[in-house]
């Protein structure tokens, strides 16, 4: 695997998958709407070569008010369907500000689907001031900081995440922010599953 | 219905060993991308994630059939 990563930027050619296209598909909407975005779930391992399946793709998107969510609503019906409801008004003042998720995918195709949330925690900022560019091919991502991506998994504890964070750890283990990294083992009280499962 | 006799015990060794088979398997095919061109890894992994995704939605539109 060849790839670089410089000042918060990853540079990644490689082939995509129809799951790769899925997700720029949705996020170029997002960057032509200038809504900053960032993808936090396991799909940031499976960018990466991890051998395995995912329904969903986890977006934290900054906060929009309702006249800013409504007209990228529109926008993104044209080729996506919201699969929680066909109502903007309840997409934002039921879901999206009570914050719940609301999830889009390809018309007519439920899998997989973009689950899309605002920001709320402090984390959550963090994280969305924090992206990483990623340059995927020709298109560009943005995407967790890998250090917290990596301690993030290991603190929600799952099989699957144990392994995703494994997995992204030994792909990017010679270009951690190795304080960074400890910090957010420290934060997240996950040093000693982190000796466990990463070494 | 006689259900079967269930060692606990064997059953979490069994959990713990097959565990650390999928982490040791993370790191072989974790070693094997790093030393293996974009090129040949990455047109792998395309066809695997997209063979889960035509079968999940085949499965969907199969089961939309048979509700007609």
């Amino acid at each position: 695997m060849e790839f670089s990563f410089q000042n918060k930027k990853i540079i990644l050619n490689k082939t995509l998958s129809e799951l790769d296209n899925f997700v720029i598909r949705f996020t170029k909407l997002l960057d032509h709407f200038n809504v900053k975005y960032v993808i936090v779930s396991g799909y940031v391992s499976i960018i990466f070569g991890r051998s395995r399946h995912t329904e969903d793709i986890d977006l934290l998107i900054e906060h929009l008010s309702f006249e800013q969510f409504e007209q990228l609503w529109k926008n993104v019906l044209i080729k996506f369907e919201c699969i929680n409801t066909d109502d903007p008004k309840e997409a934002y003042h039921n879901f999206l500000t009570e914050n719940v998720a609301i999830r889009f995918s390809e018309k007519g195709i439920f899998i997989p689907n973009i689950e899309f949330k605002f920001v709320k925690t402090d984390l959550d900022k963090w994280t969305l001031d924090n992206r990483i560019e990623l340059a995927l091919s020709n298109s560009t991502l943005f995407i967790s900081p890998i250090e917290l991506q990596i301690a993030f998994k290991l603190f929600l504890g799952s099989e699957k995440d144990f392994e995703d964070a494994k997995h992204i750890y030994n792909i990017f283990k010679d270009h951690l922010n190795k304080k960074l990294f400890g910090e957010f083992l420290l934060k997240l009280r996950v040093e000693k599953i982190a000796k466990q499962v990463l070494s | 219905m006689n259900l079967p006799n269930i060692d606990l015990e064997e059953l979490k060794k069994d959990r713990e060993k097959n565990h650390a088979e999928r982490m040791k398997f993370i790191d072989m095919y974790t070693d094997w991308l790093k030393k293996t061109p974009n090129e040949i890894w990455s047109k792998q992994h395309a066809n695997f994630i997209d063979s889960g995704i035509t079968i999940v939605n085949s499965r969907i539109i199969n089961k939309k059939s048979e509700k007609i």
